[in-house]
């Protein structure tokens, strides 16, 4: 029998780092630690300062030592999603053709990007559907080399939609997950094992970011109304129209439920809200696993990337 | 869950390098097993040759085996005998008929054959021949002409000998009774030595 190694998640917002351990049965640690104003532009910050931030949580707790496989979830919000419809091409030719199609999308040329992909569907007339993730090359080497520095193994680089989706990959239903930040919201739908469509909108307002930061943001369900009443009515919109899309594209299926995650979902009474507006039962997201330490819901994308099961 | 990485490409090749790892331990276990199981069966194999071999040293060696190949040696020399007898008896009968028609050619016209018997031993072979004659003349003429008999049947032997062994004359008859006796050397090396 192959043991199950342990992996580290890591995710990254532009103000913390969160770490989660997974031993194969459990998570076992969840920690975090704060990122320097410099690295609000990820990629600006020194890798050597990343390097010492991330040996300084790993050493907090002795019995990550030994364990170096690392799995991290970067914010939607860093990296560009689209569904690029292609003619049926081999692997070769698709890895040579997405940068080029998705470069007309991007402030960045086809070779300062890191593109991923995988088929969700076909078309009539015979045409394939992808959906494609396009990065930064300058991002990713900062965080491999910040991660090599602090003797951690980089086996995948993914989305915080796709970590958070992970903790629900055995619902047999359509469902739909919304990570609230404090400047960003990304929300995605995910139906027989596959993410099909993901959206970022952005969600800039001072005093949100303020009441979101705060260890227990309480507010009543009329002050949340009519104090971010614009700024959710965004949000409703973005997360209807996504829902929308997906409806449209695939036939009959429908959102059965919503899971919510980011440190904004701990604002008090924002379920009872967005279960108003959208009328789908609104849970925070659970990992389907036991953690043996207390954690908020914005670990959850670091929990869902420590879940990776690709090996 | 369909799963994407963006690592740079280089990062991507070791991680699936790193995920075939616990598929190389699997494949190595499988093969030490099928090793394993080989040499287990030629084990077994070789231990049954072993007692298959030690089933027929045991038969070979059994007296039931060696008292039925010594009769079976005893029925091959017995027939062996018969094929020697044969032979014998069938040379007797071809040098009996040639010598009577030796002696038919050579015998004189006044001389008459009465008997002719034979004997033999390891040495020699012997023929008597007894008859009656006009008179001792004609007998001499029949003793030499005998001398020169050649017995193809019993090549290369030859008459070693022709001896009178009696003449007698019969007063009724007025003719000479004879005994001749002819030698033919069986073993004319011995002879010589």
């Amino acid at each position: 029998m192959i043991r199950k190694r342990w992996k580290l998640g890591l995710s990254f917002t532009n103000h913390h780092l969160r770490l989660a351990v997974f031993d194969g049965r459990q998570i076992v640690s969840v920690d975090t630690a704060e990122l320097p104003a410099a690295f609000s532009q990820l990629r600006t910050g020194d890798p050597k300062e990343l390097g010492k931030i991330i040996a300084s949580l790993r050493s907090k707790d002795k019995q990550i030592d030994g364990h170096r496989d690392a799995v991290i979830s970067l914010g939607d919000e860093e990296v560009f999603t689209r569904i690029l419809t292609l003619p049926p091409l081999s692997a070769r030719e698709l890895a040579a053709a997405a940068p080029h199609e998705l470069e007309g999308d991007l402030p960045l040329k086809a070779d300062e990007i890191y593109v991923d992909m995988y088929k969700i569907g076909q078309q009539p007339d015979g045409q394939h559907e992808y959906m494609a993730f396009a990065v930064n090359r300058q991002l990713i080497h900062w965080l491999v080399e910040g991660l090599q520095l602090s003797h951690l193994r980089p086996v995948a680089i993914e989305t915080v939609s796709l970590s958070l989706g992970r903790l629900q990959k055995n619902n047999p239903k359509p469902y739909l997950t919304v990570d609230i930040g404090s400047d960003y919201a990304s929300m995605a739908v995910f139906s027989d094992g596959l993410m099909r469509v993901n959206t970022s909108v952005a969600m800039h307002d001072e005093g949100w970011s303020e009441l979101v930061n705060q260890d227990n943001p309480r507010i009543t369900l009329e002050e949340l109304t009519t104090k971010y009443g614009r700024l959710f009515s965004d949000l409703t919109d973005n997360i209807q129209a996504t829902v929308r899309y997906f409806q449209n594209r695939s036939a009959g299926q429908e959102v059965l439920s919503v899971f919510l995650s980011g440190s904004g979902a701990h604002v008090s009474h924002i379920d009872t809200l967005l279960n108003k507006e959208l009328s789908l039962p609104v849970r925070i997201n659970q990992p389907p696993v036991p953690c043996v330490k207390t954690f908020d819901t914005s670990y959850l994308p670091a929990i869902g990337a420590a879940l990776d099961d690709r090996h | 869950m369909t799963d994407i990485n963006l690592l740079p490409p280089k990062f991507k090749r070791l991680e699936a390098i790193d995920r075939r790892l616990p598929q190389a331990w699997l494949w190595l276990g499988i093969a030490l097993t099928s090793l394993l199981m080989i040499m287990i069966t030629a084990r077994v194999s070789r231990q049954n040759l072993i007692e298959q071999s030690a089933r027929l040293s045991q038969q070979i060696t059994d007296r039931t085996a060696a008292a039925q190949f010594d009769e079976l040696s005893a029925q091959v020399k017995s027939l062996a005998n018969l094929a020697e007898e044969y032979q014998q008896v069938f040379a007797k009968n071809r040098v009996w008929e040639e010598m009577f028609t030796y002696l038919e050619q050579t015998v004189p016209v006044d001389t008459a054959i009465d008997a002719v018997t034979s004997t033999a031993d390891k040495q020699d072979y012997i023929v008597t021949i007894t008859g009656t004659s006009a008179d001792r003349r004609s007998i001499g003429l029949f003793r030499e002409s005998l001398l020169t008999y050649k017995s193809q049947p019993l090549q290369p032997e030859r008459v070693s000998q022709v001896v009178i062994e009696s003449i007698n004359a019969d007063p009724a008859t007025g003719r000479q009774q004879f005994s001749l006796k002819l030698t033919f050397d069986l073993n004319p090396k011995t002879a010589s030595q």
